[in-house]
């Protein structure tokens, strides 16, 4: 396993080293996935299925912010949702716009949990990001998976029912088609059960790791999990919302990728524990020291 | 000769700067009322713009189910349910921006102490002045 650290270490001098490059090249792949995602699952519109207009896209993502990705696949999502019915078009478009001013005037750094959101879904395992969430960006990323989870759930419920839009622009006809759209997407209680497992799990996870017990980390993982299992995998059967093979794979998954963020992240030797206490003029300090584990023997490194 | 600590002070001082310097001394530039009640003015703003888009959004799409409960209830009734509903909201996202804002503050001051103190030292180092404990020992 400590090739594991040695290969981190490499790969962390690497990214100090070419950082500039880097950060771009992550953000064009991050939105040349999210871009082709979209068009794949619902490319209904030719002119937004073409490549250059992705790679335009992906493009504007590479040189703005990583929260801004969130706004071009939004904006994606919006122009394929306008071919198939203007209702969707419109209350999709309500939502991006009341998120964009409501969270992203406040936290625009974690938009990008707006756009992964959406992402895992399409790709049925929605079940890896609440453990890695709550140990990669904490509690705050609740509220973006809260935002984020509707606006799924509204493209989903299109996408099913993409034959059934008449999208005609006559009132009586839109009117019907937002009386069917908001049954559908907001009396759902899949989606409700989806973002109480998503809140629980990401407070659940995110508290337990910053404890000063030992093992606080693997800890919360196990817990993230075991919420994910008993209310993601059991009450997604017991509502038919969920397909238990994907599930029990996304689990899987889930577990796999927040061991090795653990591992990669938070590798301590508990073992090597010190407790000290001391006081200064001010204040008592009770100080548990924990040792990381280094792939090398410092000594050796030096000489 | 290159002085170890200088380079590593310096090199402190350059890191946190370049992670924290755009958003910590932007806020350093303000009293802690005034960026509140900047911040406070701006969320009053965008929640009203949602709150607008959003009763705009109601009005097109369910102006049948609007216009049936103004015949029932009258239009104050509505209109009251309407304004309590905007006004709790914005309390809400008003207390939320309050205390993200102190809290920003309140970082971000901190952040200038300790910038401030390896500044400090940095500078003793340069002119060859020892620490107080130093000089006292």
């Amino acid at each position: 396993m400590t090739g594991l650290l040695l290969i981190r270490d490499k790969l962390r001098a690497f990214y100090s080293d070419f950082d500039v490059y880097i950060r771009p090249l992550l953000r064009l792949v991050f939105a040349l996935l999210c871009l082709l995602s979209i068009n794949g699952y619902m490319g209904y519109f030719p002119l937004l299925q073409r490549m250059p207009v992705v790679l335009l896209g992906a493009l504007f993502c590479m040189l703005m912010p990583l929260g801004m990705t969130a706004f071009v696949a939004a904006v994606f999502v919006i122009g394929n949702m306008a071919k198939v019915s203007l209702v969707s078009a419109m209350v999709a478009a309500v939502w991006a716009v009341v998120v964009g001013l409501l969270y992203l005037g406040f936290r625009p750094k974690q938009g990008w949990v707006l756009a992964v959101i959406p992402l895992c879904f399409m790709w049925k395992i929605p079940f890896v990001l609440p453990v890695v969430l709550g140990l990669a960006a904490g509690a705050a990323a609740v509220v973006p998976a809260v935002c984020a989870i509707p606006f799924w759930f509204l493209m989903q419920y299109v996408h099913e029912n993409a034959e059934a839009f008449q999208n005609a622009v006559d009132f009586n006809v839109l009117t019907q088609e937002f009386a069917a759209l908001a049954g559908g997407v907001f009396r759902n209680s899949y989606m409700y059960l989806m973002i109480l497992m998503f809140v629980l799990c990401i407070l659940c996870v995110s508290v337990i790791k910053r404890l000063s017990m030992d093992h606080a980390w693997t800890v919360a993982v196990i817990c993230g999990i075991a919420l994910e299992a008993v209310l993601g995998v059991g009450g997604g059967l017991m509502l038919g919302g969920g397909d238990l093979l994907w599930d029990l794979l996304g689990l899987a998954v889930s577990l796999g990728i927040a061991l090795l963020y653990e591992y990669l992240f938070f590798a301590v030797d508990y073992s090597g524990t010190e407790k000290l206490q001391f006081e200064d003029d001010d204040y008592y300090y009770y100080v548990k020291a924990v040792p990381k584990i280094k792939p090398y023997d410092e000594d050796e490194r030096r000489e | 000769m290159l002085n170890a600590g200088k380079i590593r002070l310096m090199t402190d001082l350059a890191i946190y700067e370049k992670r924290n310097g755009s958003s910590v001394f932007k806020i350093n530039n303000f009293y802690k009322s005034d960026y509140i009640i900047g911040h406070l003015i701006a969320s009053f703003a965008r929640y009203t713009l949602c709150a607008l888009l959003l009763m705009a959004a109601a009005f097109f799409f369910q102006t049948d189910v609007l216009f049936a409960r103004i015949n029932e209830e009258g239009f104050s009734g509505v209109f009251t349910e309407i304004g309590i509903l905007y006004g709790a909201g914005l309390l809400a996202y008003l207390l939320i921006t309050y205390w993200v804002c102190s809290a920003r503050y309140k970082k971000a001051k901190r952040g200038t102490l300790l910038y401030a103190t390896k500044l400090k030292r940095l500078s003793r180092k340069y002119c060859g002045v020892p620490r107080r404990r130093d000089a006292e020992q």
